[in-house]
């Protein structure tokens, strides 16, 4: 009988656990909680609007950061890397500028995490935008699909 | 209450025609004699009140479990369907610095820009020397 019990509050705990895997570390920047949103551009698509491309979920989100809060957001997005199955990432002085990340797949969707900064103009600042993809897409037809050429 | 009323109530009760509250008030009286008598009945009222006992345990036990399993149940459908379904409703919008803006080719265009911009890649010379100021 406490075998069954422990048996069973392992099957309702389990599936905690795979939902909190489908989290990045990086989802407090689109919560808000590293740049205010206040201070945010976001962009949000999920559903069937962009089927044709096959993805079913887009999430950006476009800020201006002091040093603070880009150090704060990088060290987020390389905490992801960490766990991608691959990645592309441009470092310069020891910042991350670009990554272009596949993480672990959450049943059979692709999940993808971008990142690229930009300089904002503004002593002191930096823009940045970072993007968080699902779909049954892969990276390469969205980079097909996308990718402009420059 | 005499020693006769308590021998037929024993009686009714092996005859299970007794009602909760002369059981209650058996078992009151059984617990509190002495009276070799009632002996025989005392052993056997003890056993079968051992038994309702684990009888209730096992089925708030089994209650239990059955609410577990179908919590667990529950969540795992619930967290499963979440995970695998894609969007179920079709959600397009804009959070521009707290202002909301819902159109539907102006998110899908803002998207597409982005997703240009990303996959563009490496930025050139003059963006990475503006960077490295920045990281200065």
């Amino acid at each position: 009988m406490r075998t069954k019990l422990i048996f069973l509050t392992i099957a309702l705990l389990l599936p905690l656990a795979v939902w909190s895997q489908e989290r990045t570390h990086s989802q407090p920047i689109f919560d808000g909680k590293i740049v205010p949103k206040d201070r945010a551009y976001e962009t949000f698509v999920s559903g069937d609007a962009n089927n044709e491309n096959h993805i079913t979920l887009f999430h950006s989100i476009r800020f201006t950061a002091d040093r603070s809060e880009f150090k704060r957001v990088t060290d987020l997005i390389l905490e992801d890397a960490n766990d991608a199955i691959s990645k592309e990432m441009e470092i310069a002085q020891g910042n991350l500028t670009y990554a272009l990340l596949v993480l672990p797949s959450s049943g059979t969707l692709n999940r993808f995490l971008g990142f690229q900064a930009k300089p904002s103009g503004q002593d002191g600042e930096c823009s940045a935008i970072v993007v968080y993809i699902e779909g049954f897409t892969t990276i390469n037809n969205l980079k097909k699909n996308y990718f402009t050429g420059k | 209450m005499t020693q006769d009323y308590w021998k037929q109530l024993i009686d009714k009760y092996f005859e299970a025609e007794t009602t909760p509250e002369e059981e209650r008030a058996l078992r009151g009286f059984l617990a509190l004699t002495d009276d070799p008598a009632f002996d025989e009945a005392k052993a056997v009222t003890g056993y079968f009140s051992a038994q309702r006992s684990r009888r209730a345990a096992r089925i708030r036990v089994r209650t239990l479990t059955a609410s577990l399993a179908a919590a667990a149940a529950i969540a795992l459908v619930a967290i499963l369907g979440h995970s695998t379904t894609p969007g179920t409703e079709d959600n397009c919008v804009i959070y521009a610095y707290g202002e909301k803006n819902t159109d539907r080719q102006a998110v899908l265009d803002d998207m597409n820009q982005t997703l240009a911009e990303l996959f563009a890649g490496n930025q050139g010379p003059d963006v990475s020397a503006q960077l490295n100021e920045f990281f200065n």
